[in-house]
């Protein structure tokens, strides 16, 4: 591995003297975009690179060299839609991969792995979590319930009819997660107005923005699940 | 058969239950038999050399199976690039290929790909890889890079620099009032829900399938095929359901490559779903921009010249260039004079490509801006000066815009909106403590016609499947073809089957530039004139028909499902029934792509307005925008239901835009700081308000048989600038640079 | 992520002890922080001990007073809307429910939410070299980068990352007192004690010991806390991190303030307790007037950087926003 080096980096902004350019308002940038420098020139500080951006990059998990590189697997039974299954699971596997890449069921959607947009959401024991952050060798003796786990046959739940009818999704990535979310939204008793399913429902982002549309149909499927409210 | 009606019918989405259910298969949720998983390594630099790279503690990390480099990657046979400007062979943005030298032109960008049996095991192994590099000094921001920057002349076939007559008099003129402002828009992130992904798997050498999630079914396949030097139809991409893209699944992206070369190295197929993190680093973004907008007017508001120059970012691995100017100043408003600039400036940092409405929406956010501060100086409504410059004719082609209904858009919306109760001061109105501010701003966005064929099949029991490689990245299309296609060909919507989404249909291009409804439709409408002609050759061949005899250039559809004479309909056969006697169980036809005919007598473009209402808390100053009033003159609306929620994402999108959105770097490293959902701040559900959407004007039948103009993009334009404008009306601050974060307002 | 083993805690007691036998043994609660922590490679556990099974999910009355004591595995979302949570301490249960997503705050407990981590850019992903909290002495990375969302209170030149927690910033006021066992028994930590500011050991985050297991975080008795409030200042509606934010309690004698409980979120290593503020309101006025004052003793002594310097004046208006809206509840 190459060691570090010191270096001094001729200076990336400087410009050519009286420019045009220096007189009008520039520039944004990723950096300075918010301060718009009238004078170009003025910003000639010579740029060192400190020997962390130099190099060597034991970023990339230097400490994990002295881990342990085994994987113990774990037995256990889940109950995924009232089906039991016998699984031998890395304990890394998430309930998201469990379900999408392990068992098929590819319904519940992965959109950031992290907890951030609610695509993962799935129903533990009757109540919504983001199945990304949730280890499957933990969830032995739970009830899990996907999107797959909703409908009765061909009959749809009054929820996903309700998507369907009031276009609560377009390209329906998220939808899954929406769906099972606003089923546990109306089951907690936060579908009340409009304001409140606004914000109960904010852990599931959709980027196609069909926001007002979900509003919609939560309250359609809200008479019809038969909770009280 | 034209359709008149403005409005389609209000039909929920055909592929709706699928989509409810969790049973619509994404790209990467094809079971493939003995897949890997692969997981990436990613530069940490902006640029730079990789000096080395140790591999080994990955490559013996259990599972894994390959850990491909820049040393050990088999490269493809042609060598990179393409596609640009033949867009019906594909779509590179990012010309270099993945792991082809040791550069780094950007962080973030792939050096490394680990391949190993299970997700889990490809994702610890890649976090074992260890780099060196050289690093150089980056160039990180536009202000560094004025050297390196150009004024490109076009963009494509597009004229970036556009000008008509001199406006450098009018703004000159003190006695015309003018502003003269700079708007400026951070990078912004496309972030579909479903982050891009791939499954790629050989069959030998010669023969590639990729499930693979994109926008441009066929741009893909020609690309892979010319890369590896295979058969056309040796490579085959399928992809019926795309989780939005918003452009940045329509070029071909390096993990595209990568995922392909990593299944040629590992000998199994290799599935390749990007983290969220590179979803802002390799596939592209909204490049930041910097517009200068200087206006002069009459005292009446009549606009004597507009100038738009502007500055955006570029990258050093392809080209990229946002037309700010181009597709807003220079098509708006009628101007005796009108001038666009446009810089870009190379940074190293991963490269831009088309985001919802390239140009145009950092564009009329500027423009429109501009003349709302306009309407300040001049102290009249900003509905009125927008009418004041109404432009009947393309301010630079001169010829007049086809079914343009602007103006009706304006009332229609100022009245739903109910515009004339506005107080036209500053920061006068009030809810309780909030402030409340109104704005308006223009949508527009050019219609675009593309090439495309379509295949329809009828059965004799009276169904109908009709393919296309198109796409619906959640737009509707499987709806809206089903509609046109039914229309089109005379069978009932039920008994119509619209395939899409697979390279071995007839050719779609890529679903970009609002172009799909209108490009796809066409094929469509071509397919049943040609289907209806086969029937027609049946029918007049068989002496059981009324049609027998008959002329079939004289013959045509009279109703759905019916042959008659064109000037006697009695005389008519069904579909069916002619099949049935030719003792056919179906017959097929095929439409030919045709490059489209330019109509140059007419400009066409779509139209909309928006109005808005913010409320904002004085003291600690959040914008919530409370009420939003949307109305698009935008042709034909194929299916109502589901092109009101088009309009809708595209003001979503805007509201995000205006008052959430930016990608901010790193200085030092040039690495996004928060490319991720809970840093980069898409709207959620509690930041969007009621939206109330309208469709105004009539078919364009000038522009195509269909008489629609598109709809997947209008309505992000303007919508920022809307927000931007009641921003200014509730509190008399005028925030020039997005996104309008409460910081802004303090 | 790596390797680890997994297993599940039969008893407190047992987990305490498998901890302290394992250096690098982590305890798995809710898990939304740790599992996002160990995909980013950021935490790296060899073993974790899944004690969601242990009975510590309680809310009840303290005996002999009208505190409540909250279990360490009483999730987010069940002590947002328990009872003794809203009828007595009206600003924890905001603080709650403007946290994360009501997914996050179904599986995110207590205990957990205490330990949670900062979202600083720099440490949460290790493709940014420096990070003192991370890798000690690699230099603090927000110092000169983009350091919008960082610090302006007791920061150090080690690491100016702020604690992202809200339920944490409504304890502080409330004067929490944190229960833990270890191996020699149980003890108790004041709320104030148990985070630290960052100095030169920014790594070292709280007065937990490694060995230690939360069982429990008790509320005393605050009569007023009944009109309280937490007001969090966002860049969007919902779902978001708090720029800025205030939890705050005020008990008011004739329109003059008798007690105050004022502490900051967004600004800060630790949630911030204001004691300047609250010694400011001290039998005076409930006006702006004092409130502004009071929000000046407190910020007089912080200190912006090139991305955060808002911070200051907007936490200088979230202050007397929040006291304005306390003095206004009946």
């Amino acid at each position: 591995m190459s060691d570090e080096f010191e270096a001094t980096v001729p200076d990336p902004h400087a410009s050519p003297p009286n420019d045009p350019l220096d007189d009008i308002l520039i520039f944004g940038s990723v950096e300075t975009r918010r301060r718009f420098l009238k004078k170009v020139a003025g910003t000639s500080a010579a740029l060192t690179l400190g020997p962390h951006l130099m190099g060597l990059s034991d970023l990339q998990g230097a400490s994990a060299i002295t881990t342990n590189h085994s994987t113990t697997m774990v037995d256990v039974q889940l109950k995924i839609n009232g089906a039991v299954h016998k699984l031998r699971l890395d304990p890394r596997t998430s309930l998201l991969d469990l379900l999408r890449e392990h068992l098929q069921l590819t319904g519940s959607k992965k959109g950031c792995d992290h907890g951030q947009c609610g695509a993962c959401t799935v129903l533990l024991n009757g109540r919504r979590v983001n199945s990304c952050l949730t280890l499957a060798v933990a969830l032995e003796g739970d009830e899990i319930t996907t999107i797959e786990g909703l409908a009765q046959g061909d009959q749809l739940h009054p929820m996903q009819a309700a998507f369907v009818e009031h276009d609560g999704f377009q390209c329906g990535y998220c939808t899954p997660g929406q769906i099972c979310s606003a089923v546990a939204c109306v089951q907690e008793g936060h579908a009340k107005d409009d304001a409140q399913i606004r914000e109960w429902m904010s852990g599931n982002l959709c980027r196609c923005g069909a926001y007002p549309n979900i509003v919609d149909a939560i309250k359609e499927a809200r008479g019809k699940m038969g909770v009280a409210s | 058969m034209a359709n008149t009606n403005i409005l389609g019918p209000a039909r929920s989405r055909v592929d709706g239950p699928l989509k409810v259910t969790g049973r619509a298969k994404y790209a990467v949720e094809f079971e493939i038999p003995r897949c890997a998983h692969a997981w990436p390594v990613v530069s940490t630099i902006s640029k730079g050399t990789i000096t080395a790279m140790d591999t080994k503690a990955a490559e013996s990390a259990p599972g894994v199976l390959k850990v491909l480099t820049h040393q050990n990657a088999p490269q493809p046979t042609e060598a990179s690039g393409g596609g640009g400007a033949a867009r019906s062979e594909g779509i590179r943005i990012e010309e270099r290929n993945p792991l082809s030298d040791d550069k780094v032109h950007y962080a973030g960008q792939f050096i490394a790909l680990v391949v190993a049996q299970t997700l889990e095991q490809a994702r610890y192994a890649a976090s074992l890889v260890k780099v060196n590099y050289a690093p150089e000094a980056p160039l990180l921001d536009m202000a560094a890079a004025r050297k390196e920057s150009e004024k490109p002349k076009k963009n494509n076939d597009e004229n970036v620099q556009p000008k008509k007559g001199d406006v450098e008099p009018a703004l000159a003129n003190h006695i015309l009032l003018g502003v003269r402002q700079t708007y400026s828009t951070p990078t912004e992130t496309h972030n579909p829900i479903e982050m891009s992904g791939i499954i790629a798997a050989w069959e030998g050498d010669r023969k590639l399938t990729v499930w693979n999630a994109t926008q441009f079914v066929k741009g893909v396949q020609s690309i892979l095929a010319r890369t590896y030097g295979l058969d056309l139809e040796n490579v085959r991409v399928i992809c019926p359901f795309v989780g939005g893209a918003f452009g940045c699944k329509g070029a071909l992206w390096p993990h595209e490559l990568l995922a392909v070369m990593a299944a040629k190295a590992a000998g199994v197929p290799v599935k390749f779903h990007l983290p969220r993190r590179e979803m802002f680093t390799t596939t592209g973004h909204r490049t930041p921009t910097v517009q200068e907008i200087s206006l002069a007017a009459t005292s009446k508001g009549k606009l004597q010249a507009i100038k738009h120059v502007s500055h955006t970012a570029g990258a050093f691995v392809g080209d990229w260039v946002e037309s700010c100017g181009a597709r807003s100043s220079a098509v708006m408003y009628a101007s005796e004079a009108i001038k666009v600039e446009e810089t870009v400036y190379p940074l190293n940092v991963a490269i831009p490509t088309f985001m919802r409405a390239p140009g145009e929406c950092p564009g009329v956010y500027a423009l429109e801006c501009a003349l709302d501060e306009l309407s300040y100086v001049l102290s009249m409504d900003p509905v009125e000066v927008r009418l004041a410059n109404h432009a009947d004719d393309h301010p630079l082609k001169g010829v007049p815009f086809s079914a343009k209904h602007l103006k009706e858009a304006y009332q229609v919306g100022a009245e739903k909106f109910g515009w004339s109760k506005r107080n036209p001061r500053p920061d006068t109105m009030r809810d309780g403590d909030l402030k409340v501010g109104w704005g308006m701003a223009t949508a527009t966005y050019p219609a675009h016609k593309m090439s495309a064929a379509a295949k329809a099949t009828l059965f004799a029991d009276g169904r109908a499947v009709v393919q296309c490689a198109t796409h619906d990245l959640g737009t509707g299309a499987y709806t809206a073809f089903t509609q046109i296609s039914s229309e089109q060909l005379g069978v009932p919507y039920e008994k119509v089957t619209f395939e899409l989404g697979k390279s071995d249909f007839p050719f779609g291009p890529v679903a970009g530039g609002s172009n799909s409804t209108g490009t796809v439709g066409t094929a469509i409408h071509d397919a049943a004139q040609m289907l209806h002609r086969a029937l027609a050759e049946l029918a007049v061949d068989d002496a059981q028909s009324p049609l027998h005899r008959a002329k079939v250039n004289d013959i045509a559809m009279i109703a759905p499902g019916r042959l008659g004479l064109k000037k006697d309909p009695n005389k008519s056969d069904n579909f069916t029934d002619i099949l049935k006697r030719a003792g056919k169980n179906a017959i097929a036809v095929q439409s030919k792509m045709e490059e489209p005919e330019e109509d140059k007598k007419h400009a066409f473009q779509s139209w909309g307005a928006h109005f808005c209402e913010v409320k904002i808390d004085p003291l600690v100053p959040r914008v919530q925008v409370t009420r939003v009033v949307t109305v698009i003159n935008c042709g034909r609306v194929v299916t109502a239901k589901l092109a009101r929620s088009q309009i809708i994402g595209g003001v979503v999108m805007g509201i995000g835009m205006a008052l959430h959105e930016a990608t901010e770097y790193d200085p030092k490293t040039g690495m996004p700081v928060n490319p991720n959902l809970a840093e980069y701040h898409v709207p959620t559900n509690a930041d969007i308000p009621e939206i109330d959407v309208h469709f105004v004007g009539e078919p364009d039948f000038a522009f195509n048989p269909i008489g629609a103009r598109g709809i997947g993009e209008i309505g992000i334009t303007g919508i920022a600038a809307a927000v931007a404008n009641a921003v200014y009306h509730a509190t008399g601050k005028r925030i020039r640079d997005l996104p309008i974060t409460p910081d802004k307002l303090l | 992520m790596n390797p680890f083993t997994y297993s599940r805690a039969a008893d407190w007691q047992g987990a305490v002890h498998d901890v302290a036998a394992d250096p690098s043994a982590k305890f798995l609660g809710g898990g939304t922080n740790l599992i996002d922590l160990m995909k980013m490679g950021v935490e790296k556990p060899d073993r974790l001990i899944d004690i969601n099974r242990l009975p510590l999910a309680q809310v009840e009355e303290m005996p002999g007073s009208a505190g409540i004591r909250i279990g360490a595995l009483v999730r987010n979302s069940d002590l947002a809307e328990h009872p003794l949570v809203t009828s007595r301490y009206p600003v924890l249960s905001e603080a709650l429910l403007s946290g994360a997503s009501p997914q996050l705050r179904n599986l995110a407990t207590t205990a957990g939410n205490l330990l949670q981590r900062t979202r600083c850019y720099y440490f949460y992903d290790p493709a940014f070299p420096m990070c003192n909290k991370r890798q000690p002495g690699s230099g603090c990375g927000a110092l000169e980068g983009y350091n919008r969302i960082h610090a302006i209170l007791g920061q150090s030149e080690q690491c100016i990352a702020t604690h992202p927690s809200d339920m944490c910033v409504a304890m502080a006021a409330l004067d929490a007192v944190v229960r833990v066992q270890g191996p020699k028994g149980e003890r108790t930590i004041p709320f104030a004690d148990f985070h630290r500011l960052p100095g030169d050991t920014p790594g070292v985050e709280t007065n937990l010991q490694p060995n230690e297991l939360i069982t429990a975080v008790d509320l005393p008795a605050i009569p007023f806390a009944t009109r309280s409030h937490y007001l969090k200042v966002r860049d969007r509606a919902s779902y978001a991190f708090a720029l800025v934010s205030v939890a705050a309690a005020l008990e008011l004698e004739g329109g003059n303030i008798k007690s105050a409980r004022v502490a900051l979120g967004g600004v800060a290593h630790k949630p911030w307790r204001a004691t300047k503020t609250e010694q400011a309101l001290i039998g005076k006025k409930a006006d702006p007037e004092t409130f502004r004052a009071a929000a000046e003793a407190e910020l007089a002594a912080a200190k912006g950087y090139k991305y955060n310097s808002f911070k200051i004046e907007l936490a200088r208006r979230a202050i007397i926003q929040a006291l304005s809206t306390v003095a206004k509840m009946a």
